[in-house]
Order: C-alpha cells, then sequence, then structure tokens
C-alpha cells in the first residue's frame, strides 16, 4: 500500500509523527465509541494502516494510559480511559502499578490486602513491598476499618474514606461516640415530645393534633443543626438513625406519608402503651436470683434481703 | 401444671379455704385427675371436695368406659383467680351501684346460693351494718335481675348424666335456661346462682383497652373505644362482630361529651390509624364497618408487658435491643449494634444477658451440611413471645408466692403483739361504746391506761408490721393485674 | 478458667484476641469470696399504686378472708383447731402451746352444703359405707374363732404360766407368740400368720434358723424348778 510505503521511507522521525497522528485518530475513534472499539471496527476504518503501525499506535496508547485493551467475546476491545488516571506516570515497577490500579479501583471504599493480593496474583512479599514503596511515595494510605479492629484497607492517598469504613458521623478515630450519639437521641426525643405537647393544647380536633405532633426527619436535622450540639455536618440519614433508635426505645413512631410529591418519613413521640405493669412493682420481678428462690436453701422469701428493704 | 403454680395454689386454698382443702387441692393439682379413692388417706376428703365443687374450683366427670368411680379434676387457673374477688366487686359496684355490691358478696362467699338465702342474708347485712343505705328488697331483687340479664350471674350446674352416655356423671348447665330468672320467686328456692368468671374477664378486657386508648391518644378517644366495645358483645371472643358505624354514630349521639360529638369522625379515623390498630376497618357498607380485633390488640398488649419487665429488670439499652430483636424476626448480632447504636461490648454484653434469662432465643443455621467442617454458621436471635409470656406468667406466681409467705410468716412471729393490740383494741372500742363512765376524764383515763398495756416502741413495731402485711397483700392486687392481660394475650 | 492440667492462672482462651486486654475490667482480680447471695440491685422497684381503689381492694379482701374463716367452709372451721402453721413457713420455735387449747373444745361451724347437687358418692349418708375400707379395720370375731381375743389374752397368759411350771419349752414360744398374737389381731390378716398352730409352726421355724434366740434367752428351765419364778423377769439386770 501506498501509504505504508511512504511512511517506511521516511525515516524513524516521520514514523513517530504520523504513528503519533494514528495514535490520535485511534482515540478519537474510542472518544466516539465509550464502549469500546473493536479490533475489527478499528480495523474497518482505517484500512489503509498496516497491523504494525496500528499496534505500535496501540502500544504507545497503552503505556501512556489514554486507553484500556479489553477482552470481550468478539476479540479485543480499546477503551478510552476517561479516569484521570496516573498509572502511566508512576515511576515504579509493573507489580506496583498493577497494586496501585487494584487500590484505584476500590475507590473511597479502599480494598482489603487479601483482595489485593487475590486480583493481582502476587506474593505476599513482594506485594507488601509494593504497598510499602507506594506508601512512601505518598500514592496510597491505609485506613483502619471500624468493623473489625484488625482489618485494615488502602486507598488512594487523596480521597476521603467512605462512611462504611471510618463509620460516619459517630465514630472519631474508631471510638464509637457513645456520649454523642445519647445526646442526639436525648435531643430529638424532646423536641418530638415538645411538639406532642404542644398538640395536646389544640382544641381544633385530633386530626389536626396529631397532625401537629408530627415531624419529618428534615425538620428535626433542622433543629438539631441549629442547637448546635454537633461539630459535623450531620445528613437526613444520619438523624433518621437516631430517630430509629428512638422507635426501638418504643418512645417514638413513625408513618410514612406522601408530601409535596415524594415521600417523607413523619415521626410524632407516643406514651407508652402501659404504665409501669404490677408485677415490677415488687422487689421479685426484678430479682436477679428469683431462679433460686425457694423454700429451701438460703434464697427464700422469708430470708429475702430485697424484700426486707422494699419492706421498710 | 408447672410447680410454682401448684404452690401458689396451694397457698391461696390455705388462705381462704383452710389447711384441709388446701391438702386435698394439692393432691388433686398434683395428680391433675383423681377419683375419691384416691384421697382416702386425707382428712374429710369428701367434704374438702363439697367445698371445692361448690365455689367452681373442681370439675367432675366420669368417663364413658366404666371407670371406678367419679373423677375430680381441679381448676389452677380458677383457683389463682380467687385473688381476683375484690376487683369484680369494684367493678360491680361502679356499674350498677351498692346493692349489687352486697348481692355479689354473697354469691361469692356462699360460692353458689339460691335467690331467697341470697336476698335474706343481704337484707341482714343491710340491717346490722349502719353505713350501707337501707334498701327494699323489691330493689334488690331488681338489681339481681339485672345482674343475670348482663350474665354476671348465671345459674350453677349441677349433678346428672349425660343423657347420650348413659351411666355417665357430669355437671349439666343448661344454656337456654343458664341466664333466665323464672317469673315466680319461689321456684327459684331450688335454682343456684353462681358467679359468670367470663364476664368479668370480658369487662377487664374493655377496661384495659379503654384506658390504653386513653394513654395514647386522649379521653375523648377512650370514650368512644368504650362505646365502641360496649356493642361488641359479652363474650371473649378472637375478634368482635362488625359493627357499623350508624350504630357507633347513635351511641355518641346520646351522650353529652361534646368533643365527642363534633369530632366523631376524626377520633375514628385516629383510631383506626394509629399503629396500634385500636379499630379495623373492614368495609365501607353502611357508611363505614369496623371490627376490634383483639387478638392483635393483646398481642401488643402482652408484648408492652414483656418490654416493661425487660426494661425494669434489666435497663432501657436492653430493652432497645430486645425491640430490634422483635421487629426485625431474625436477626445478626452485628446487625443488632449497627441499628441500637450502642458501644459494641454493651451490646454484646446485654444481648447475652438477655439470652441467658430466655428472653431471646438463638437460631443457628449451618452455613455446611458436613460435620466436621468448622465452617462458621449463622446465628440468628429471636424472640419467641408465647414462650415469653409464659416465663413472665411464671415469674408472677412465684412473686405471688413470695408475697403470701412472706406476709404469713411476718404476721407469724410477731402473733403474739398483733395479738395485744388487737385486744387493746376492742377494749378502746367496748369503752368507747359504753356509756357507764360518769365523766369524759374517766373514759379517757381508761382509754389511755388501755394504751398503756403496749410500749410506745411496741406500739410503733405493731404499725410497721401491720404496714408491711398491708403492702405485701395489696401486692397481690397489682401482680394479678399483669397475670390478666398475660392470661388475655394467652387465651385469645 | 483453666482445665485440665490445674497449673497456674494461665486462661484457656487466648485474651488479645477476645480484645481483652490486661488492665482492662473484663477480667477482675481473682475473687477469693463467693459471690454475694443478694447482689446488690440498680434501682428498687417502682413504688405500689396508691389510691382509693388499691385500698377498696386491699379491704375487701381481708374482710373476705376474715368471713371465710367463720363461713363453716374452713372444716373444723374453729381457727384453733386447725393446723394454724400457713405452709411454706418454718417450724417456728416461738409457737407456744396454750393451756386452754388441750381442754377447750372448739366449736366446729356446720358445713352446709345442698349435697344433692354434687356427686352422689360425696354425700354424708354415703360415708358410713367408706368407714370400711379406711386402712385399719377392726377385728371381725366372726371369722376366725380359734383366735384368742385381746381381753383373754391376759387370761391366756395366767394359763400358760401355770403350763410354764411345768417346764414346757415349747409353751415360752406360744407365750412369746400370743404375746405378739394381741398386737397382730389388730393389723390386717395375713394369711397364715394368726393360727396358733400354724404360728408355731412359723415359729419353729424360725428358731430353727437361728440358733441366737435359743442361746440367748435362757428360761433358767436347766437351773430347775426353783427359778421359775423369774421367768418372766428376763435376765436380772
Amino acid at each position: 500500500m501506498a501509504a505504508v510505503a511512504s511512511k517506511s521511507d521516511q525515516g524513524p522521525a516521520k514514523i513517530k509523527v504520523e504513528a503519533n497522528e494514528l495514535a490520535e485518530r485511534i482515540l478519537a475513534l474510542c472518544a466516539e465509541i465509550p464502549q469500546g472499539v473493536n479490533d475489527k471496527v478499528l480495523q474497518a476504518s482505517m484500512p489503509e494502516v498496516d497491523p504494525k503501525s496500528r499496534a505500535l499506535a496501540i502500544n504507545h496508547l497503552l503505556t501512556n494510559g489514554k486507553i484500556d485493551l479489553l477482552q470481550s467475546e468478539r476479540g479485543l476491545l480499546y477503551k478510552a480511559r476517561t479516569s484521570t488516571s496516573q498509572v502511566g506516570t508512576i515511576k515504579g515497577d509493573a507489580e506496583e502499578k498493577l497494586v496501585y490500579k487494584i487500590i484505584e479501583e476500590a475507590q473511597n471504599k479502599g480494598t482489603w490486602i487479601r483482595d489485593i493480593r487475590i486480583k493481582s496474583n502476587l506474593v505476599q512479599t513482594q506485594l507488601n513491598k509494593a504497598l510499602k514503596s507506594l506508601k512512601s511515595k505518598k500514592l496510597i494510605k491505609d485506613v483502619k476499618c471500624v468493623n473489625s479492629t484488625r482489618k485494615i484497607v488502602y486507598m488512594l492517598y487523596h480521597l476521603e474514606p467512605d462512611s462504611s469504613v471510618t463509620g460516619g458521623a459517630w465514630y472519631s478515630d474508631q471510638d464509637f461516640e457513645s456520649e454523642f450519639v445519647e445526646i442526639l437521641n436525648q435531643q430529638c426525643y424532646r423536641y418530638l415530645y415538645q411538639k406532642l405537647e404542644k398538640s395536646r393544647e389544640c382544641t381544633s380536633g385530633p386530626l389536626m393534633a396529631k397532625n401537629i405532633s408530627q415531624a419529618s426527619s428534615k425538620e428535626v436535622l433542622q433543629y438539631i443543626s441549629e442547637l448546635g450540639i454537633s461539630k459535623i455536618q450531620l445528613r437526613p440519614e444520619d438523624i433518621e438513625a437516631i430517630l430509629d433508635t428512638l422507635i426501638f426505645d418504643g418512645k417514638v413512631e413513625k408513618t410514612l406519608a406522601l408530601a409535596e410529591g415524594e415521600e417523607t418519613r413523619l415521626y410524632r413521640a407516643v406514651e407508652s402503651l402501659i404504665p409501669v405493669t404490677g408485677l415490677m412493682r415488687m422487689p421479685c420481678g426484678g430479682c436477679p436470683v428469683i431462679k433460686e428462690c425457694s423454700d429451701v436453701g438460703s434464697v427464700n422469701p422469708i430470708k429475702c434481703s430485697y424484700m426486707k428493704e422494699w419492706l421498710s | 401444671m408447672s410447680v410454682a403454680k401448684q404452690k401458689l395454689c396451694h397457698l391461696l386454698l390455705d388462705e381462704v379455704f383452710g389447711s384441709r382443702v388446701a391438702k386435698v387441692g394439692r393432691h388433686l393439682a398434683k395428680w391433675e385427675k383423681c377419683f375419691l379413692a384416691d384421697l382416702y388417706q386425707l382428712d374429710q376428703p369428701h367434704e374438702c371436695l363439697g367445698v371445692l365443687i361448690n365455689h367452681g374450683l373442681v370439675t367432675y366427670g366420669r368417663d364413658p368406659r366404666p371407670t371406678p368411680g367419679v373423677q375430680y379434676e381441679i381448676s389452677l387457673d380458677q383457683v389463682i383467680q380467687t385473688i381476683r374477688y375484690p376487683r369484680y366487686l369494684y367493678l360491680i359496684k361502679a356499674l350498677h351501684g351498692d346493692n349489687a355490691e352486697l348481692i355479689l358478696e354473697e354469691v361469692l362467699r356462699r360460692g353458689q346460693e339460691t335467690l331467697p338465702k341470697i336476698m335474706e342474708k343481704s337484707l341482714n347485712r343491710i340491717e346490722l351494718d349502719e353505713n350501707l343505705a337501707k334498701t327494699h328488697k323489691q330493689d334488690l331483687e331488681k338489681t339481681f335481675q339485672t345482674l343475670v340479664k348482663e350474665h354476671f350471674l348465671q345459674r350453677a350446674p349441677h349433678v346428672g348424666t349425660n343423657p347420650e352416655v348413659p351411666g355417665s356423671t357430669v355437671p349439666i348447665l343448661d344454656e337456654t335456661t343458664r341466664f333466665h330468672v323464672p317469673e315466680s320467686i319461689e321456684s327459684c328456692s331450688s335454682i343456684y346462682w353462681c358467679l359468670n368468671v367470663d364476664r368479668f374477664h370480658v369487662e377487664f378486657r374493655n377496661k384495659i383497652l379503654v384506658s390504653t386508648v386513653t394513654r395514647r391518644i386522649d379521653e375523648t378517644a377512650g370514650k368512644l373505644m368504650e362505646f365502641i366495645l360496649s356493642l361488641s358483645g359479652k363474650k371473649l371472643e378472637a375478634s368482635s362482630r362488625h359493627i357499623s358505624i350508624t350504630e357507633i354514630y347513635a351511641n355518641i349521639n346520646k351522650c353529652i361529651d361534646l368533643k365527642l360529638r363534633q369530632y366523631k369522625d376524626h377520633y375514628l379515623k385516629v383510631l383506626e390509624e394509629d399503629r396500634t390498630r385500636f379499630i379495623d376497618r373492614v368495609g365501607d357498607e353502611g357508611g363505614g364497618t369496623y371490627v376490634v380485633n383483639f387478638k392483635h390488640i393483646f398481642t401488643v398488649l402482652g408484648s408492652a408487658v414483656v418490654e416493661n419487665v425487660v426494661q425494669e429488670k434489666f435497663n432501657s439499652k436492653a430493652l432497645r435491643i430486645f425491640r430490634v430483636v422483635r421487629d426485625k424476626l431474625y436477626v445478626e448480632e452485628s446487625q443488632i449494634q449497627k441499628l441500637v447504636m450502642i458501644p459494641a461490648r454493651e451490646t454484646k454484653l446485654m444481648t447475652y444477658q438477655l439470652l441467658e434469662n430466655n428472653f431471646i432465643q438463638v437460631q443457628e443455621l449451618r452455613k455446611s451440611l458436613s460435620a466436621n467442617v468448622v465452617a462458621k454458621s449463622f446465628y440468628l436471635f429471636h424472640v419467641d413471645l408465647n414462650q415469653v409470656a409464659r416465663m413472665v406468667q411464671e415469674m408472677c406466681y412465684m412473686s405471688l408466692s413470695n408475697a403470701i409467705i412472706r406476709k404469713n410468716h411476718e404476721l407469724q412471729i410477731n402473733a403474739r403483739l398483733l395479738e395485744k393490740q388487737d385486744r387493746i383494741d376492742s377494749i378502746t372500742s367496748n369503752i368507747n361504746a359504753s356509756e357507764e363512765f360518769v365523766s369524759e376524764e374517766e373514759r379517757t383515763q381508761q382509754l389511755e391506761e388501755v394504751q398503756d398495756m403496749l410500749s410506745p416502741a411496741e406500739h410503733d413495731l405493731v404499725k410497721q408490721i401491720r404496714r408491711c402485711g398491708d403492702k405485701l397483700h395489696s401486692s397481690l392486687a397489682q401482680v394479678d393485674e399483669t397475670l390478666l392481660v398475660l392470661e388475655l394475650f394467652l387465651k385469645l | 478458667m483453666s482445665r485440665g492440667r490445674g497449673r497456674g492462672t494461665g486462661l484457656s482462651f487466648n485474651a488479645e484476641l477476645l480484645g481483652v486486654g490486661r488492665g482492662q475490667e473484663a477480667i477482675p482480680a481473682s475473687l477469693l469470696t463467693p459471690p454475694p447471695l443478694y447482689p446488690a440491685r440498680l434501682a428498687p422497684p417502682c413504688p405500689l399504686v396508691e389510691g382509693p381503689e388499691s385500698d377498696y381492694l386491699l379491704a375487701v379482701r381481708k374482710e373476705f378472708l376474715h368471713q371465710m374463716k367463720s363461713s363453716g367452709f374452713q372444716l373444723g372451721g374453729h381457727p384453733r383447731s386447725q393446723n394454724t402453721q400457713p405452709p411454706g413457713a418454718p417450724t417456728s420455735a416461738l409457737k407456744v402451746e396454750r393451756y386452754s387449747d388441750r381442754y377447750q373444745t372448739p366449736e366446729d361451724i356446720p358445713l352446709q352444703l345442698d349435697w344433692s347437687r354434687f356427686p352422689a358418692e360425696l354425700r354424708p349418708e354415703n360415708r358410713r359405707r367408706r368407714i370400711k375400707r379406711r386402712p385399719m379395720p377392726t377385728l371381725t370375731q366372726a371369722k376366725k374363732p380359734n383366735l384368742v381375743s385381746r381381753g383373754d389374752v391376759t387370761q391366756t397368759l395366767d394359763e400358760l404360766e401355770k403350763k410354764e411350771k411345768s417346764g414346757d419349752k415349747s409353751e415360752d414360744e406360744t407365750d412369746k407368740k400370743e404375746g405378739s398374737d394381741g398386737e397382730d389381731e389388730d393389723k390386717p390378716k395375713l394369711p397364715g400368720a394368726i393360727e396358733d398352730s400354724e404360728g408355731e409352726l412359723e415359729d419353729e421355724e424360725m428358731d430353727d434358723g437361728t440358733d441366737y434366740a435359743n442361746n440367748y434367752f435362757d428360761n433358767g428351765e436347766e437351773y430347775g424348778d426353783e427359778d421359775d419364778d423369774n421367768l418372766d423377769e428376763g435376765g436380772i439386770y
């Protein structure tokens, strides 16, 4: 073919330039078809290019990290890489690049060391070396997982760990902030209870009263934010988690309603169904040794010290 | 029949009927069904059995197969319900007045009684006791008829033979005449009347529901609930009949509560929409048809009682965990921790404490069937409400027994002191009533002398002992309330 | 808890693994005393419900129990005629028997029930026939005319004493036998144990089996008649 002959006549520099052009053409084609360009399609679109030049161009693009080489049922696929990946710029050996690539994929959830090992098929020692060097280059970092104390996940240096790893708003440095949760719990309940009390003064019927006593999670969030007890910004999901614990306490109930075209959760404080039940007004109700209580033995109703305290 | 229940029955029978009847009762409780011959070692078994049958605590029957005699069976539930007698009286007094209270008291004491005798004894009591209001015999009879009409009293069964099974001996109760008072009073002398316990339980059930609604919503809603329940019948059923809105409105329009009349449909709606499902709307015919699902409501109430127990016995964190497990049916430990938002260590501690005390159970699901593989299984926590309710019932029985034992003990070790005080009291009242004394000073002097029979410290001690005895005694009624809710839950 | 080797204080589980390190409260210092019988409770129970209703309930119940005591349903109804020790209570050393208890017959309040309403076997008129089935039947003389009745025992004993003075060994055994016969008469009849002749046979068999009785009881007959007076006294202590 004429084009190819001309290329080979002009010398290496010209080949390089033309290779660059070719690469750009290929890249443009890949960009047009983001799902990936089949090799055959590529061939068909530039019939004048010989396979060797094409291969060179593709290799060039690959090393620069501009496209990805993927395998599909129909053959090889070339995909334009859209992420601002820096694999190409890493000065490291192939193993490190591979490890980096795997970690990058996991984004802000991070990958467990075992997963990296499986995906990369590297030996543990090699893997450790790679990780160490990447860490020293400040490209990745390790984050301790909040769910299990020994689990460590790796992610890119600049990324913020996801809430599932750090526990989100409730954890600060791996410590569960139980006091914070408690305070939020109490404040939310107070807000809802105040609403309930206000609704009791309402004179326009029970339905009106019920509506007054209800609050959506957004309203509660607003109230809490205004109170300023939280250093970080809480999201609706966080408040809903707190409100759910109140539901589990039996102090609050939830209804779903359709408001402004979208489903919202409405919460209202409720009184408990029954007052303290009769059994628990006697010491025997809450007795820790009731299983041992009988007529014989040291634990019996006549010598019971709880009874004695209760009766005096 | 659990041991705790049997022990409680023995104690109650001893309190009410004395030790001989109590022994017979205990024997019956232990062996479930007995022949008279089995009881020969005990003292006066015939009379004891007679007393127990008379008060409706023992039933009898003879199997179709030829057996050497009649079999007797004690109903432990009925024995424990003797604690409730004062509550029946309180209810009847509130509903139908003092006359009804008198009549019911006579019936309770005698077990079964004929109408003429009841009238006679009640009139006697009214005459002797100056605090009771005077009333005529006709008023009493009218009240009696009301009580029978409302099914609070019924005809007592008597011995007879089952027509289908010749040669049998069973208690006969004719359903058609059960609540029927004959016109002529004379023919009444052979008919015995006794308590219809189920009817009282229906009233208690309604009362509990009304108070729950009042707590949850407000008083007016409680009144509405009362109206609805009055339409729902006199039997203990899992769910009431269909009640149409017109009936409810008809009742409301008669009542004086303005707020209810104004907002009746609002209240109905609020009751319907409440998460506890006090009433269910089942259809639109007649403007709207409603049904009260007692079974569901009492499941909710039963679990409320259990949750109360958990909260008071452990703490509110344990309550949260318990409710999470109940809500999510089957849940893993890690999930509990996420939902409950309590530090992991505390969650684990409370979860296992609940498990140890049998409030929650564990279900293991193996990941693989091979036994040798140390494969991890799923351990799922769940709550079996029936079992927990029965466990709480047992706790109630134990508490009741303990209260009775302790009370008897306290009164017994100080018996001499208390007797002395009783004598002082009777002498004091005699002095106050008598007119022998010339002047007030003499009277007061005598009174002081009598009081000096016991030193001030002893007086205080007596007061304290009496206070303890009363406290233990009234705790019986309170624990019985818990027992009632659990019984209704398990029965419906 | 270490098992098996019984050495030292090592724990059988790996403490670090469970997140329980040193210095934390999870492993308290080893306790040297048993745990308290009634561990301290976090909070006392809620107070009882007070109010007119509970006062009423209490008063009514107390009165009800008081009335039941004199109702006749308590069978042997006078409070003192019953065993007033309530069940479940320890036997109190303070129980004082009154002098008057021995000499006053408490008035029993009669039980008034309409017995026609209960199964026939419970009725009082049927009760008398029950007595026959009591475990301790009285002796019916007609059956075994050979038996010596109680009143005659002393008479028989006297007769036998005279017989013994003639020095019959077997009669001694009859003596013993008849002494025990008097008691046997009140017990249920065992076959073959009562009749004299059979009893003797039995006794002899017994004696044949054990020489002990023979050797032990030396009735002094070998010593001659002058010791006959000491027969009944047995040995001289």
